[in-house]
């Protein structure tokens, strides 16, 4: 047996270290490309894989939801109430916080603007249509996200961990009926009617700044911002919110579905969904804006 | 000490079982040169067996045996890599949707963790497969579901959700589950793992009086020794993915195979050999 010493100083066995990683041989060089491809290849297909899965799951939610009724498989009215309730209407008071903050922010923001050029009463415009075209929409979107999304997620992942989807099966109950389809409909319903919600509470948030700051009524506050917003700006927020919802559902339902592994996992994929979906929701409103705004 | 493989002399142990009375009636599952992977691995091997009508199979051996994955594959939960199973004369993998939809009002199936839907209350639960496969009211599918949560002592429970009950009671509740529609196939997943011994009894009481009541025909998967003997008309024994022996109770018992007795004498068995082998390679590597 025998022992390997190094007489040199740990700063100099790190430099000679760097050193050698930056004269790879053309081996390795190959070597770390070919790493890189592969890696970056199985990315791809996972992407596309689970793509194709999400999309899947929309059809074969919709199939459930048309069809259903024909193959004695109806989605329950009763179940899709529920989860409206659970969806919409228990998420009013936190909606009303987050979108009076956001409209009250855009006027301090606005006021503040276009105080410089001696034109802050056109905050009025400013906060009327971007909360109605965007910011209502993408702050409904979040919030769902992070409570129905995330909630899906977990739900059919824990049954997943528990057999429970496997119960559904074998007693020839299709879990994607189920499941998923109750929620799609419930989020279909709900997400305008949310967004309405967040324009009416972020327009209150920017009237209220208004009347504290320069006296602006609530009366004319409305006016004035009922006499810029047109439908257009409208069908565009909502238009939005139905697209949203079809993401949150989807990618929730289909990280749930992913599960493995035990609680860990649950946790893994619950995070995982939040994250694509608001991800996805940002990417999909930054679209959405170039092509109906051009 | 040499312990079999599964050879020629135990597929002629397979073939013996002599029931008379129970061979003479239909086979209401077969399970055909079954094969199946789990991530490239080979967990099932060539696993052939028949049940007939009526009859109650144990499906026993060791944790990791394959015993779950069987029965996964008979439920259509898990597609084999080859073979068929068959259940009441229908291929579970090459029937139509319609078929198989069919096919599952045909059963019922205890999982090994009960498996309640926990958003559901116990009555619920049980009238879940009422309300998705038949036309009949509220109130009777209630009164059913009472009944049926009294067969397995569980009168007066209704309105409780799984997560109020103890381990052995969801397990019951499962079971008054997979019985509501009357089915004439019953599957469980280790029936009585985790519970009490009385309530084990219980459960295996339940299961006897539901093959000689309604003449259901069951297969149930465990590794519980007593439990299995009490209530099996036949075992088979399943180890590393091959069927090693399947029999009458009594054949069992009186098994040549040194791994069937290692089994049912819960003797450390081969394991402990594989372990030595283990060592040794790792003493060789040095």
């Amino acid at each position: 047996m025998f022992e390997v010493t190094s007489n040199l100083s740990p700063q100099s066995e790190r430099a000679s270290s760097t050193q050698a990683k930056r004269q790879l041989s053309p081996d390795a060089e190959q070597s770390l490309l070919l790493k890189f491809l592969v890696s970056t290849g199985r990315a791809t297909v996972g992407f596309v894989a689970e793509s194709g899965y999400v999309l899947a799951l929309a059809i074969e939610s919709l199939y459930w939801l048309f069809f259903g009724p024909f193959k004695g498989q109806r989605v329950r009215i009763g179940v899709v109430a529920a989860e409206s309730l659970q969806v919409g209407v228990r998420a009013l008071p936190i909606l009303f916080l987050l979108s009076f903050a956001i409209g009250a922010m855009l006027a301090i923001q606005g006021v503040h603007t276009l105080k410089q050029f001696g034109a802050e009463t056109q905050v009025v415009l400013a906060i009327a249509l971007s909360v109605t075209r965007e910011f209502a929409p993408l702050v409904t979107a979040v919030l769902v996200a992070g409570r129905t999304g995330s909630a899906l997620a977990a739900k059919i992942g824990t049954m997943q961990v528990n057999q429970e989807v496997d119960a559904l099966r074998v007693m020839g109950i299709n879990p994607v009926r189920y499941l998923v389809s109750p929620v799609l409909v419930a989020m279909l319903l709900m997400s305008p009617c949310l967004t309405f919600f967040s324009i009416i509470s972020a327009m209150f948030g920017g009237a209220v700044y208004c009347n504290l700051e320069f006296g602006l009524g609530y009366t004319a506050y409305l006016d004035q911002s009922l006499s810029f917003i047109k439908v257009d700006d409208l069908v565009q927020g909502f238009a939005k919110s139905f697209v949203f919802a079809v993401l949150i559902t989807l990618i929730g339902a289909a990280n749930g579905f992913a599960v493995r592994g035990g609680a860990e996992g649950v946790g893994r994929y619950t995070t995982r969904s939040v994250v694509l979906a608001i991800s996805s929701i940002v990417v999909a409103d930054m679209v959405f804006t170039f092509f109906l705004n051009r | 000490m040499d312990s079999p493989t599964p050879g020629d002399a135990e597929k002629r142990s397979t073939q013996t079982s002599s029931d008379v009375t129970v061979a003479s009636r239909p086979l209401a599952i077969e399970v055909r040169n079954l094969v199946c992977h789990y991530d490239g691995r080979e967990v099932l091997k060539n696993v052939d067996f028949a049940v007939s009508s009526g009859e109650v199979m144990v499906v026993m051996g060791g944790s990791g045996s394959g015993k779950t994955t069987l029965l996964r594959c008979m439920l259509g939960l898990k597609r084999p890599s080859a073979g068929s199973v068959r259940l009441l004369g229908e291929d579970v993998y090459a029937c139509s949707g319609a078929t198989l939809q069919d096919l599952r009002k045909k059963m019922g199936v205890a999982f090994q963790g009960g498996a309640l839907l926990s958003s559901l209350t116990l009555a619920e639960n049980v009238m879940l497969p009422l309300e998705e496969h038949t036309r009949l009211d509220r109130g009777t599918m209630r009164t059913m579901a009472r009944m049926k949560l009294e067969a397995v002592d569980l009168g007066g429970y209704e309105d409780l959700k799984p997560a109020e009950l103890s381990g052995g009671m969801v397990k019951r509740a499962a079971l008054a589950r997979a019985i509501v529609l009357d089915p004439p196939l019953l599957f469980f997943d280790e029936p009585s793992a985790g519970l009490d011994p009385v309530v084990a009894a219980e459960i295996d009481a339940l299961i006897i009086r539901l093959r000689d009541a309604l003449g259901m025909t069951i297969v149930v998967v465990t590794h519980e020794l007593a439990s299995a003997f009490k209530i099996a008309d036949r075992i088979t024994v399943l180890d590393r993915g091959e069927i090693l022996q399947s029999d009458r109770p009594s054949a069992i018992r009186e098994s040549a195979n040194t791994r069937v007795q290692d089994l049912i004498q819960r003797r450390p068995g081969r394991n402990r050999s594989d372990t030595d082998a283990y060592l040794e390679r790792l003493r060789g590597s040095n």
